[in-house]
């Protein structure tokens, strides 16, 4: 049976059905996943650190991915969170490295489209209108800071943070960014750096910075446990020059910038981790229902029947909290910190159970890097470090419920 | 102590604001053809005015506005001033926006020309600035 | 084509040109657009051919020089790819001075508009480096503003750019029964990349242009009949006459636009466009088949002189010059 599907988004999401152009992209987004990625999925995983697949990545932009997020005027697709939530899901089934490239890119874009800014705006996201693949990158991480820069109680504590001093029209950026996942290949990344003077975090501000300016210096690739079709590598900025017009919002107004791109990014992550336990679902679910023992088929017998009905449950779950996160996040500014914590807490939670419920079904073969079950569960503990570790989403959540629901 | 000393001083400018808006075809156009309309809410002190392709209304809408915008009067004053950014508005939560936000980020850059006209609309009007 | 004069010696690409702006305390619309030429120096659109929806007009592919032209309607081209187009557009006419740095800044600009929708569409002529997918060249044909077609001789007839300009009326000499506005088309921003290297590629671009945009007249048949424009005269001028236009050109005229008009830049040169107006030739397809057989190595001319001189023996034996006597003087 087919629904007609309005074509407007109304806040009361219909569950059961999706806006047509955000299904499309859903769909292309399998397609990719089942045809392009699949056939690689071993190769991607077991390359050395430093190896990218751009033949992957281009089909992946050639569908959109890359600019899901953008407004059309802009050459885009002009989906929201929904729309690269639900496409994200799809890629990470099968592959969630792959899936944190579009994830990572959405990210260095969200500053551009909360920036309000038309100017800097045209200037860099019509770069994912062209046929070449265009990555971008969210430098927040540092050596000394991670949670510290995205909670701002913790902000005044932060140290050796990378600084922003003006100069003029200018403002030159001086420190290190680790784990910024396509920082080797990004054509720009939204940087937060701490104004001189400031204590800690404290003076946070927002820049977007081309990587092809001179004291630019793309670190070495870090070798993960998980999600190694994707790299994530360190970014140096010796005395970077950036105009001052590439300053999103103004000086120290970077911490809750990041903060209202960080929910609306957790929505559409909570889709790759959701993807990551429906990867590992979906191979349990094939092992259980062609092996057979003690005459029966694995699937008959209660034990496994109770594993594969937790599971299955709990991919469900997570994706209902994605949907319900996205919606919220595409219909409300600034983008709400409650939904998007939730879905991301319970999808990555999800990630890592049904991923070891996956493993200890199929047994030895799970056991085996060819299997493809084990990375699974390897990838599922990556979910649970960027955008937000499970202890920073449970202070978001704790502090939702006790916030006051308020305009001033 | 606000920069509104009354709903109708209020009501008065940002409807002359959006009268300007009005005038700007490209933006007209774009709201006429994505069936755009805007409600703002406005408090301390209150007023709502109600923007579509068609005009703008004061009071109540005449249909549930595509895009609501809730903040207080002394924000809007500033935000159109331009000492308030957007990011920093909209990331700290003093404006608040309910309906599809794809559509609202394509909106907030034509807003160009009413940031334009907004600090002569407020000087006739004696807002303080 | 209007073009500035190609950069002597040098390989690979130059360096992005910064428009001049008289207010220094422009830096920052100076950096803007700046920053827009090298956005569109960077976006490349190789999946264009296949992203056309329905026939082109035109579709070849010079393996020689490795270009492929396309010509299209407005509405065969998807969305991000038009915006593509016009974004080259704006682009080379930033680097020429062409278009107001000033006021591109302040709109925000990246791309020339968008076309209104309407009964008539803008036909597109657009030639591609197959190897990069990067626009090499651009020539478009504007269609009438009128929502019908008027006869050319109507008071109420929307002036074209070129006639608004110039403050002339070049169509109202054309008049007649069965001929409206609607079947004239405004010749426009015939353009080179200007950061392409000297070259192969750099000499075919324009004759690419000259082929999809005759292609699409001799295709059209009656929807084109009478082209009209402003060029310089030892630029598009000849070229269009090598290609059979017999244009009457109007001479001495103050062309001139408003401020707020971002194109006003464009008049404030040296040497200035004149304006002209043509009917599309009837043995346009003589001409068509001299020059594709010359690009596709399949006639018996060895050199771009040759021909040149073909072309230009065909409209002299018809008593056309290729250089027209200027005004009280020799030509």
């Amino acid at each position: 049976m087919t629904v007609d599907v309005p074509a407007d988004l109304s806040p009361e999401l219909n569950f059961d059905t999706l806006p047509p152009e955000v299904r499309q992209l859903k769909e292309d987004a399998r397609r990719f996943a089942q045809e392009t990625v699949k056939p690689l999925v071993q190769q991607l995983d077991q390359a050395p650190a430093e190896d990218f697949d751009w033949d992957v990545m281009r089909r992946g932009h050639e569908i959109g991915l890359t600019r899901a997020a953008v407004p059309t005027d802009y050459g885009g697709l002009g989906l929201g969170m929904l729309g690269v939530a639900t496409a994200l899901e799809e890629v990470a089934a099968v592959c969630p490295g792959t899936a944190l490239v579009f994830g990572a890119t959405m990210l260095g874009q969200a500053p551009l489209l909360l920036s309000g800014d038309p100017r800097l705006q045209a200037r860099y996201l019509p770069l994912f209108s062209g046929d070449e693949p265009v990555l971008a990158c969210n430098a927040v991480t540092e050596e000394d800071a991670g949670c510290d820069l995205i909670i701002p109680a913790n902000a005044p504590h932060a140290r050796n943070v990378m600084t922003a001093r003006r100069d003029g029209d200018q403002y030159v950026l001086t420190g290190r960014k680790r784990f910024i996942t396509n920082a080797r290949f990004a054509a720009f990344a939204s940087v937060f750096a701490n104004m001189e003077g400031s204590p800690g975090a404290t003076g946070l501000t927002s820049f977007i910075v081309p990587l092809n300016l001179p004291g630019v210096v793309r670190g070495p690739v870090a070798d993960k446990m998980g999600y190694r079709a994707c790299l994530g590598s360190e970014l140096e900025f010796h005395e970077v020059r950036v105009p001052a017009e590439n300053m999103i919002g103004g000086e120290g107004e970077g911490m809750p910038i990041n903060m209202a791109q960080s929910n609306m990014a957790r929505a559409a992550v909570a889709g790759i981790s959701t993807g990551v336990a429906r990867g590992a679902l979906e191979q349990a679910v094939a092992w259980a229902g062609e092996r057979v023992q003690g005459g029966e088929l694995l699937r008959r017998h209660q034990f496994t029947a109770a594993k594969l009905a937790d599971m299955t449950a709990k991919v469900d779950a997570a994706r209902l909290l994605y949907l319900h996160a996205a919606n919220t996040v595409d219909t409300q500014l600034p983008p709400p910190a409650y939904e998007p914590a939730v879905a991301k807490l319970f999808a990555d939670r999800a990630a890592v159970d049904v991923a070891d419920a996956a493993l200890s079904l199929v047994g030895a073969r799970g056991y085996l890097r060819s299997y493809g079950v084990e990375k699974m569960l390897r990838d599922a503990y990556g979910t649970r470090i960027y955008e937000g570790t499970p202890e920073v989403l449970a202070l978001t959540i704790t502090e939702s419920l006790y916030a006051e629901d308020d305009a001033e | 102590m606000t920069v509104f000393s009354s709903s109708e001083m209020a009501s008065d400018v940002f409807g002359r604001l959006f009268d300007v808006l009005l005038e700007d075809e490209q933006f007209v156009e774009k709201a006429r053809r994505e069936a755009l309309s805007v409600q703002l809410v406005h408090s301390k002190p209150d007023c709502r005015i109600f923007v579509s392709s068609e005009g703008v209304v004061h009071g109540e809408p005449p249909f549930k506005a595509a895009i609501t915008l809730k903040m207080t009067c002394d924000t809007a004053h500033a935000l159109w001033m331009g000492r308030l950014l957007v990011p920093a508005a909209i990331a700290t939560g003093k404006v608040r926006i309910r309906g599809r936000i794809a559509k609202v980020l394509e909106l907030v850059p034509m807003l160009q020309p009413a940031f334009d006209s907004y600090p002569a609309i407020a000087a006739e009007s004696g807002v303080g600035v | 084509m209007n073009t500035a004069h190609p950069r002597a010696g040098g390989d690979g690409h130059a360096r992005t040109t910064i428009p001049t702006s008289a207010d220094p305390s422009g830096s920052r619309a100076l950096r803007y657009v700046a920053d827009i030429i090298e956005l569109h120096e960077r976006l490349s659109y190789r999946q264009l051919p296949a992203e056309i929806s329905g026939t082109p007009l035109y579709h070849a592919e010079d393996v020689h020089s490795g270009l492929i032209t396309l010509t299209v309607r407005d509405s065969q081209i998807p969305a991000r790819y038009l915006r593509g187009i016009l974004g080259f557009r704006l682009a080379q006419y930033l680097r020429l001075s062409w278009i107001s740095a000033d006021l591109v800044y302040r709109t925000a600009a990246y791309h020339e508009p968008l076309p209104r929708p309407g009964q008539m569409e803008s036909i597109h002529t657009v030639t591609l480096c197959s190897r990069t997918g990067r626009i090499r060249g651009y020539v478009g044909l504007s269609c009438s503003a009128d929502p019908v077609s008027l006869p050319l001789d109507s008071p109420r007839r929307a002036l074209f750019p070129t006639e608004a300009a110039h403050g002339i009326d070049l169509l109202g000499q054309y008049a007649r029964p069965g001929l409206g506005t609607h079947q004239v088309f405004e010749l426009k921003r015939f353009l080179r990349d200007q950061s392409m290297p000297l070259g192969i590629q750099h000499d075919r671009v324009p004759w690419h242009l000259m082929l999809g945009m005759g292609e699409a007249m001799i295709q059209l048949d009656d929807a084109i009949r009478l082209v009209l424009g402003d060029a310089k005269e030892h630029v598009a001028l000849r070229h269009l006459r090598l290609a059979g236009f017999d244009l009457h050109v109007v001479e001495d005229t103050s062309p001139s636009l408003p401020s707020s008009d971002p194109l006003a830049p464009i008049y404030h040169q040296g040497v200035l466009a004149k304006p002209f107006v043509a009917p599309v030739p009837e043995d346009l397809p003589w001409y068509r088949d001299v020059v594709r057989s010359y690009m596709d190595g399949s006639s018996d001319l060895t050199s771009y002189h040759e021909m040149v001189a073909r072309l230009a023996g065909r409209r002299q034996a018809n008593g056309r010059p290729v250089i027209p006597r200027q005004r009280g003087g020799a030509a």
